[in-house]
């Protein structure tokens, strides 16, 4: 895939507007990240993207096709999807779910091949859950589950990955691994990040939001910085530029004074 | 891990094979056992003679029995608790909800108004049929106004399902219970309140057809949706992103399980918690993967009844206990359990 395209993407929900003219492009080789703090409209514009959200005003095209004129199931194909997972009340194997990332590829009655198993059993092997295969994804802790998730997106042999908040249960030594993992796969990915830092380290470009708005863009160093981090968040910081990326240490908040 | 998932692929054709070898088992004792008991080498060539059309020694009485009152019984038991078990494994999915079963959604209590109804009119204009189809009918619309109240189509919570299915079981069965109160004299409506606890005793060869008819086609159907319906239970998020129209699917499917829960219901009135008991127990044998969770389930179903409708045949002397207050009397602890021994089943 070149690129995904949003065009003038507006949203509204309950009478407030939660996305307000959005356009932008995601390079289909380069990893972008979505900042900004809570309900800035980064989870909303990607669910629009994944189609969770139907598009109330505004266009999204994958390459030049419109979204709406692609069918939901080769979407599928093309798009893979990991978001906040809610846990479930049914008991699958690590191996079960990791294998639901065929699914847009089978037709009815149509069994699995070796060429999925070994697909299944490399990808867990790449997150570090292969010795997990046969156990109960329900018995696994919240990490564990996001990296079984991650294995079945993998599985799912998408053109481009979009990612909501990849890291949050996870301890530093899997947020590394798990980005790591994506970016080595040299497909287009978009991912929305809290830690500014990640998004410095692995993002070729960024998009900042604040209320619903896109108020910058541009590669990490143009666009982390005191400044800014100042204006979208309220949170003094120092930001060090290395050579390869910005790094960002914040500020305690100056205590108010006691009355 | 090929070996983990070639070996859970071995034992599930064993798994399916048991089963069904148990439910001929069953089958057969079921067909033994009653008010009479009957041996079996007498039924083996009653089988015999009656399929291959010989003469057998047999007496004519014995020949009866088993033929016209215990084989077609025994078997609507079987396709009925097949039927049901396919329905409540296939709602759970839809709804994403463990708890899901046509009794407790209230689904059953509507078919009961529509029977009590058409025992009202039957001797005005219905024909023969008219009481199965007005059963037929109730369960439809109760189904459609659970999921209504319930929020199809939207994100569904399952606060708001139970609820809803409360609102209209109690709303169903005081509307019967009226009908069956105004209506004491009208000739049948004593059957009413048989049928209202579930019966399998007006089992005939004629009145199998259309029940096995629908289970056989729905569970071929929904064995090629075992991918979607593993998928919905991961949630909607999840289903959509592999490709799967969670919204028309949801809808495809309760409309086609209320249809089969109209024709069983129509056929042998309110057999209730099959759809809960069933599915719950074989989760937790084959896990919640729809592949053998499905044929299993509905193969258990079978053997469930079968055995429930033998006991009730034997349990009371004097005649046959109905079978739906037998199985609500297993069911309903159940339901209990899955509703509080687990707070997060109700985390909607």
């Amino acid at each position: 895939m070149r690129a995904i395209t949003v065009e003038h993407l507006s949203f509204a929900a309950e009478g407030k507007d939660i996305l307000k003219d959005i356009s932008l492009q995601l390079d289909g080789h380069q990893f972008t990240a979505l900042i900004g703090p809570n309900g800035s409209g980064k989870s909303t514009l990607l669910k629009h993207i994944y189609r969770l959200l139907p598009i109330q005003s505004g266009q999204i095209y994958l390459d030049n096709t419109p979204l709406s004129s692609i069918g939901l199931n080769e979407s599928a194909k093309r798009l893979g999807v990991m978001s906040q997972f809610n846990r479930i009340d049914f008991d699958f194997t690590v191996w079960q779910i990791a294998m639901m990332g065929r699914i847009p590829y089978k037709k009815s009655f149509e069994g699995t091949t070796d060429y999925d198993e070994e697909l299944v059993r490399s990808s867990l092997d790449r997150v570090g859950m292969l010795k997990a295969a046969d156990r109960r994804f329900n018995s696994l802790s919240g990490g564990e589950q996001q990296r079984v998730m991650l294995a079945r997106v993998l599985v799912q042999e998408p053109e481009f990955l979009i990612l909501d908040e990849p890291t949050n249960h996870l301890d530093i030594t899997y947020q590394l691994k798990i980005l790591d993992i994506v970016k080595d796969l040299s497909i287009g990915i978009v991912a929305a990040l809290h830690d500014l830092n990640l998004a410095a380290m692995y993002s070729d470009f960024i998009y900042v939001m604040k209320e619903g708005r896109i108020v910058a863009r541009g590669a990490p160093k143009e666009v982390i910085n005191e400044a800014l981090i100042n204006a979208i968040y309220d949170v003094k910081s120092h930001v060090v530029l290395d050579e390869a990326y910005p790094t960002v240490t914040y500020h305690r908040p100056k205590r108010q004074a006691l009355i | 891990m090929t070996k983990a998932s070639k070996q859970s692929k071995q034992d599930g054709w064993w798994i399916l094979l048991m089963s069904s070898l148990l439910l001929l088992l069953v089958i057969w004792i079921s067909i033994m056992f009653g008010s009479v008991n009957l041996q079996a080498s007498l039924i083996f060539s009653v089988l015999k003679a009656k399929i291959l059309g010989l003469a057998t020694i047999v007496p004519l009485a014995q020949q009866d029995i088993i033929w016209e009152l215990r084989l077609p019984r025994v078997l609507l038991a079987a396709v009925v608790g097949a039927g049901l078990a396919l329905s409540g494994t296939v709602m759970q999915s839809a709804v994403q909800n463990p708890l899901a079963e046509p009794f407790i959604l209230g689904i059953a209590s509507g078919a009961s108004v529509g029977a009590v109804t058409g025992i009202l009119l039957e001797d005005l204009f219905l024909p023969s049929q008219g009481i199965a189809v007005c059963a037929f009918i109730g369960a439809i619309v109760a189904t459609a106004i659970v999921l209504l109240l319930g929020g199809l189509g939207h994100t569904i919570s399952t606060v708001k399902l139970i609820l809803a299915g409360a609102v209209v079981s109690a709303l169903g069965t005081a509307i019967a219970n009226f009908i069956v109160y105004m209506a004491a004299d009208t000739p049948g409506i004593q059957n009413a309140i048989f049928w209202m606890m579930g019966s399998l005793a007006d089992a005939k060869w004629d009145n199998l057809f259309l029940p096995v008819l629908a289970v056989m086609t729905l569970l071929i159907y929904f064995m090629s949706q075992i991918r979607n319906l593993d998928a919905l239970l991961m949630g909607d998020e999840v289903a959509i992103t592999l490709g799967i129209n969670t919204k028309r699917k949801r809808q495809l499917y309760m409309g086609l399980i209320a249809l089969l829960t109209g024709v069983l219901v129509a056929q042998c009135g309110i057999i209730g918690f099959v759809g809960l008991v069933v599915p719950h127990a074989i989760r937790t044998m084959v896990g919640a993967s729809h592949r053998l969770l499905l044929p299993v389930s509905v193969l258990s179903g079978a053997i469930f009844l079968v055995l429930a409708d033998l006991l009730s045949r034997i349990v009371l002397p004097s005649g046959d206990l109905p079978i739906g207050i037998l199985t609500a009397l297993i069911g309903a602890p159940l339901f209990m359990k899955l509703l509080f021994g687990n707070s997060r089943n109700f985390g909607g």
